[in-house]
């Protein structure tokens, strides 16, 4: 199949899936947004590679993953974790179990975040998301530990009999 | 219900509703400006070969427009025989897109206006007359997306393009000081130009300027020069 074609399929129909792990990374709509567009510019721009990629999503991912840990790395100092809930908006009331499960990943460091988007979100293994952070499994099992205790402890009536990844 | 799928659920309940994108043209257009810009890096070699071609027969360069013969040049080459001398260097950062678009002037769009490191804006668009210019930010495409809306309703040097929750406070993006002027046009329709001394916030592709970079008085001339209009109201 022609390249651009295939990029094009690929952008209209994993578009959605890419926003929604972004905004569990960045906890931001437009933030998550931006993410997701300078995901996919790098994603089209690579395509003379795309030949020899063999999984386009992996590859999205990766760039996906790799993107915002750059990002925070750059702007750590933005960094905000939340001492309290924030209000949700007036106009758009927001149930409340989402506005603590936010505060809670942004409570997390971004590689304890992308650690819990790709275990328990993406669906991957410790293997997996080891390699696809470029992290040995244990601490992959650590941070998806801190990240559990992070949300069990913002969340405790939805959480508190959770088993995450045992270090 | 394991854990894991326990916890899936709580991350389903943190997701927000994805932006509505009908159409992912933008997208790779902006692959495409990357690329063109890139390409320039390798323009010092190319300008090599191209010395190498003058002095031996055979090596002449390719048969294609030049940049200079681009549209988006051409129009700001045109726009900056009509300013005063001194602004500064004009590009088009973009076309305006509003619901004037299919029936626009000759040099409709957004011109940046580059001098002493400082960057100004002037936007030039023909429309409903009853649809004043529109805030979308198509020459900045990382924000162009989500910030077309009407704000017909505020001041020009109230009006803020972009401005997102900010943990510190700071505005991203937003308009500086400008002088906007409107042309009525035959069948409902105006032309619209406003010069703007910048952007303002984190976001601002570069420094704003001090002041608008036009005058009141120098932008009632632009405006009034046919070279602004459609031909079918008047324009040459």
């Amino acid at each position: 199949m022609d390249p651009d074609q295939v990029l094009h399929e690929f952008v209209a129909a994993r578009r959605t899936a890419l926003f929604r792990s972004a905004y569990l990374l960045c906890g931001d709509r437009d933030e998550a947004d931006d993410l997701v567009q300078t995901t996919l510019v790098k994603v089209i721009l690579g395509r003379r590679r795309l030949r020899r990629i063999d999984n386009l999503d992996a590859y999205a991912r990766q760039t996906l993953l790799n993107t915002f840990i750059a990002a925070r790395r750059r702007f750590w100092r933005r960094e905000q974790a939340y001492g309290e809930l924030p209000e949700p908006a007036a106009a758009h009331p927001e149930p409340k179990l989402g506005v603590a499960v936010r505060a809670a990943l942004a409570g997390l460091r971004p590689k304890q975040r992308a650690v819990v988007v790709l275990r328990y979100w993406e669906d991957l293994d410790v293997a997996a998301t080891a390699e696809l952070l470029g992290m040995p499994e244990s601490t992959v099992r650590s941070h998806s530990a801190r990240g559990l205790a992070a949300l069990r402890a913002l969340v405790p009536q939805d959480i508190d009999q959770l088993q995450g990844d045992r270090p | 219900m394991t854990g894991h799928a326990q916890i899936r659920q709580l991350l389903e309940q943190a997701l927000a509703e994805p932006p509505a994108v009908a159409d992912d043209r933008p997208l790779f257009a902006r692959a495409a400006r990357i690329r063109r810009r890139r390409r320039t890096g390798l323009g010092l070699a190319a300008a090599g070969l191209l010395a190498v071609g003058a002095i031996v027969p055979g090596w002449g360069p390719p048969d294609r427009p030049s940049a200079a013969d681009r549209p988006e040049r051409q129009q700001a080459q045109r726009l900056q025989a009509l300013l005063p001398a001194g602004l500064g260097t004009v590009e088009r950062a973009a076309p305006v897109l509003g619901p004037g678009a299919d029936h626009g002037g000759p040099l409709d769009g957004v011109y940046w206006l580059r001098r002493d490191g400082r960057l100004g804006v002037i936007r030039i668009e023909t429309g409903l007359a009853s649809s004043p210019s529109l805030s979308c930010t198509p020459e900045l495409p990382t924000v162009a997306a989500r910030s077309c809306t009407l704000q017909a309703a505020l001041r020009r040097d109230e009006l803020t393009v972009d401005q997102r929750p900010d943990p510190a406070g700071r505005v991203e993006l937003a308009w500086g000081r400008s002088v906007d002027a409107v042309l009525l046009l035959p069948g409902g329709r105006a032309l619209f130009v406003d010069a703007i001394s910048g952007y303002l916030g984190t976001r601002a592709p570069g420094p704003a300027m001090d002041a608008p970079p036009l005058t009141a008085e120098q932008l009632r001339d632009l405006v009034r020069r046919p070279e602004l209009v459609p031909v079918g109201d008047g324009g040459v």
